[in-house]
């Protein structure tokens, strides 16, 4: 892609719970559309709002409304109410999206160990395949 | 709405992607199954996997009608901008909205085959994988921060054990017992963990050494490769006092030659 001059750069999209595409307008007059997400990302880069609502943050994270809401009261997620509005900091989003994502990556690299016959990480995965073995049981019960 | 499920939009819940389905999408190997953002971030049908996360954040079943000829009337269609087609699952008692496959064009007839050879449904390994990246999670996020606690409080009484119940879903019983060695830099550390029984007891049950070794890394905030590990079979009791440990339940990891950190 030309390089493109960055003085006068803005966007027009805004964060909402499904990201609308979005144009950007460069100084020079020529246009660029961005995605959904790609506005939502821009967005959040030139500083977009620090909070975020509930529905984003759900999207964010890819749980449900209340999954978030939940989180809330577990205090994972930090909220400042102002009357009956939330308002999620995007800083406690990132970092719980992050200590989930850490811990998928720990545990896929466990299960990666296991499968190629490290003893140790199938000793650590015992716990967890009898849950598994428990909640197939009961799903097929 | 689900006749069998009147209140979801109550429903609290996780977006999933079971491994079969990751290989629909042609995802690495290494795709953490529970991020859709690397889920998307690793596959070429990036629209597919935006519309499950669009409709099921929203609600876990909406968006296509239930899929018929699977065995089960709970399975919903997610409909591709390009005529492909996902099925998904909510299974409520993991509360996670799983993406169970993808197939290209209308091929319901893929998921039918699926679901007669048992095939559909999330696998053992996805579940295993589930409740060990819970696991994870709660370690670090809630184990993690009460083991070190515990550390403090121990290291400002050596010799004097302090216990504690920690973690959500993973309780551990967790006694920490700081030592001081002759140089004051260092100390010993014994952490005891006590894991809740399963009914069955797995054969491997806890597991061996990677519980206590993985509290002691949450312990100091440090890898295990670079700490002194030693996995004792007997733990101090008190003074000139030891006991045995319980191998049935617990596990220990004494920690030698640790500096406090400033």
């Amino acid at each position: 892609m030309a390089e493109r001059p960055t003085a006068g750069l803005m966007t027009t999209g805004f964060m909402a719970a499904t990201p609308r595409p979005a144009k950007v307008l460069f100084a020079d007059g020529s246009t660029v559309e961005l995605s959904g997400d790609q506005a939502e990302l821009v967005d959040l880069v030139l500083g977009g709002p620090d909070t975020v609502t509930p529905e984003t943050a759900a999207r964010m994270l890819g749980v449900s409304r209340p999954m978030v809401l939940r989180w809330i009261r577990e205090g994972h997620l930090e909220d400042h109410m102002q009357g009956t509005r939330h308002h999620i900091t995007l800083t406690s989003v990132k970092r719980y999206g992050e200590a989930r994502a850490a811990a998928g990556r720990r545990a896929a690299a466990t299960i990666a160990a296991a499968a190629g016959g490290d003893d140790r990480a199938a000793g650590r995965l015992a716990g967890a395949r009898q849950r598994a073995k428990q909640r197939i049981a009961e799903r097929d019960g | 709405m689900s006749e069998d499920y009147p209140d979801l939009e109550e429903a609290a819940y996780e977006l999933r992607f079971t491994g079969r389905a990751l290989e629909d999408l042609n995802c690495p190997n290494d795709t953490p199954p529970g991020d859709a953002a690397a889920v998307r971030a690793g596959t070429e049908y990036t629209e597919i996997v935006a519309h499950f996360q669009d409709q099921r954040t929203a609600h876990p079943t909406s968006g296509g009608p239930p899929l018929r000829d699977v065995g089960r009337h709970d399975i919903y269609s997610v409909r591709g901008p390009v005529g492909e087609r996902a099925c998904t699952w909510y299974d409520r008692s993991s509360g996670i909205c799983w993406f169970l496959g993808r197939v290209a064009g209308h091929d319901y007839d893929e998921f039918e085959v699926r679901a007669a050879n048992g095939e559909l449904l999330p696998s053992e390994d996805d579940y295993t994988s589930l409740e060990f990246e819970r696991e994870e999670l709660d370690l670090a996020s809630t184990v993690g921060p009460g083991v070190r606690r515990l550390v403090d409080q121990a290291v400002d009484r050596p010799g004097v054990p302090v216990r504690r119940t920690v973690g959500h879903l993973l309780q551990l019983d967790v006694s920490v017992l700081a030592l001081d060695a002759d140089d004051d830099t260092y100390r010993e550390l014994y952490i005891t963990v006590r894991v809740p029984p399963l009914e069955p007891p797995p054969q491997d049950w806890p597991g061996g050494d990677g519980i206590a070794e993985r509290v002691a890394e949450l312990a100091t905030n440090l890898p295990a490769e670079e700490l002194s590990l030693e996995f004792p079979t007997e733990v101090p009791a008190g003074t000139r006092e030891v006991r045995q440990i319980d191998f049935s339940a617990e596990r220990a990891v004494v920690i030698r030659g640790w500096t406090l950190p400033d």
